[in-house]
């Protein structure tokens, strides 16, 4: 394994951190920022267990996703960037419902598999895929909404803004890497390290753009705008 | 195996980057965009703050307008006739006048004060006609177009009445001022031998004023705020009846004025 997955999966936690550390020192617990605070304070958690994982036992990476963690960090994101599209959005109720029934059965389905199967075993690829066509397209539909309210004169100074277009380069990035890393580790176990090595860097955006969405947060004068 | 696996490798990495550029490209369009719009905005406001700015000027223009020519009426007219019969009468009272010509001079007197009564009913005519509240908007207009027609100029009145509807005092006032001050724009500007006056009554109330004069250039009024306070003034009292106004005007052309609002 290179030493350059250690760096960036070192950078991508210190990126989670300083970003969870950005929202706590400005007190950014109210109104849609507290979804993003709480996610960032659980990809931090994920994070640092996934890199003692594989500092302490040497566990190898193509396993990182398959570990119950990852899991269900998985499920805590859906649920948490769900509530704040949902929020953002004001999406349909049968929709929300819908979505959301969607997503528990195919936890419920998928879950029940890893007595049987072992951790590694389980393919959650389309569940993966789903989750970031979910959110590519929340975040599309939310920068449309962001665009008929217009209230704000520049966007790039809104953590709104930075907040969607976060997840939006998120989703889109990881995506491909959803849909093929499955396949890629059966291949060759350690081109998925260069595949995970990309994911890591978009994680690393996504904290640095939330990071930025919390400290232009701290510099608004009237705390949240609703 | 290994081939297999870079190409897989390849499709990952150029489709990330696709899909990474496409979102890249939906926040730079939403931030040109949003810039766009938002700059869209603030020149339609700012033009309509201009707008709102010149009608209100135009508005107080109209009014200290009409002051003074109240004023120059009280001054000139009732003033002046007060003035010389209170000096008949000091002549009266002093005994300066001869006998013989005391009669006439208290005929002046009397002349002169029912000239000054003529003056203050003309004034208070035109500042409230009496006959729009007493017999409404349709004959106060008739009376208004019979009182302005000239030798030079003849003003034609026409009601066009397919249902039957009427205005609350306050809007026939409106009305009726509106009509008022086309007609005396039209004859103090347009050098026109003919002005017509059509009020048409159905769903809606619509009003139209037209002239064979000179006409004018619309958009060069407008750009001149002195020369267009009028158009301001007609357009912010029709504002106020929820109405719209429509000017076509051309050069040699003539003008037509319309005038349409719900009741």
């Amino acid at each position: 394994m290179g030493y350059y997955y250690y760096i960036i999966l070192g950078v991508s936690l210190t990126t989670s951190f300083s970003a969870f550390f950005l929202g706590a020192k400005w007190n950014a617990y109210q109104g849609y920022l507290k979804y993003i605070f709480v996610l960032t304070l659980i990809s931090s958690i994920a994070d640092a267990i996934n890199y003692f994982a594989l500092w302490y036992y040497k566990i190898t990476a193509q396993y990182f996703y398959q570990l119950h963690i990852s899991f269900f960090y998985r499920l805590i994101e859906f649920l948490l960037l769900f509530e704040f599209f949902k929020w953002l959005v004001g999406i349909n109720r049968r929709l929300v419902i819908s979505i959301q029934v969607v997503a528990a059965l195919y936890f419920l389905w998928c879950y029940p598999e890893v007595p049987y199967t072992g951790l590694q075993m389980i393919d959650s690829t389309p569940l993966r895929i789903l989750n970031c066509l979910t959110f590519i397209f929340m975040s599309i539909l939310a920068l449309v909404h962001y665009l008929r309210k217009m209230e704000i004169e520049n966007p790039i100074d809104d953590p709104l803004f930075f907040t969607i277009s976060s997840v939006l380069m998120y989703f889109s990035g990881i995506t491909f890497i959803a849909a093929f890393d499955w396949y890629l580790q059966e291949f060759d176990r350690n081109a998925s390290y260069v595949s995970w090595s990309f994911q890591n860097l978009f994680v690393i955006l996504r904290n640095v753009l939330f990071g930025i969405a919390f400290y232009k947060q701290s510099k608004q004068p009237n705390g949240i705008r609703v | 195996m290994e081939l297999e696996s870079d190409n897989l490798l390849l499709l990952i990495s150029l489709g990330t980057m696709v899909t990474f550029f496409l979102s890249g490209s939906i926040i730079f369009f939403v931030i040109f965009y949003q810039k766009k719009m938002l700059q869209k905005k603030m020149e339609t406001q700012k033009i309509e703050t201009d707008y709102q700015r010149k009608l209100l000027q135009s508005t107080i223009e109209s009014q200290e307008k009409e002051r003074k020519r109240i004023a120059s009426e009280l001054h000139d007219g009732v003033g002046a006739m007060l003035s010389a019969t209170k000096l008949n009468l000091g002549m009266i009272t002093n005994g300066t006048i001869p006998k013989e010509e005391l009669k006439e001079v208290v005929c002046e007197s009397k002349d002169m004060i029912d000239e000054t009564i003529d003056t203050v009913r003309r004034i208070s005519k035109d500042l409230l006609p009496s006959s729009l509240e007493q017999f409404g908007l349709a004959k106060a207009l008739e009376e208004l177009t019979e009182k302005l027609s000239n030798q030079n100029t003849h003003v034609t009145f026409e009601l066009i009445e397919s249902k039957d509807h009427t205005l609350d005092v306050q809007r026939q006032l409106l009305t009726f001022r509106i009509v008022q001050e086309l007609i005396n724009n039209a004859l103090r500007h347009s050098e026109a031998s003919l002005v017509k006056v059509v009020v048409k009554v159905d769903d809606s109330f619509q009003i139209v004023v037209s002239d064979n004069g000179e006409g004018f250039d619309l958009e060069a009024t407008r750009k001149d705020i002195k020369k267009g306070v009028g158009l301001y003034n007609i357009e912010n009292r029709v504002s106020l009846l929820n109405g719209e106004v429509k000017f076509e005007s051309k050069e040699g052309k003539g003008t037509t004025i319309s005038i349409i609002f719900e009741f």
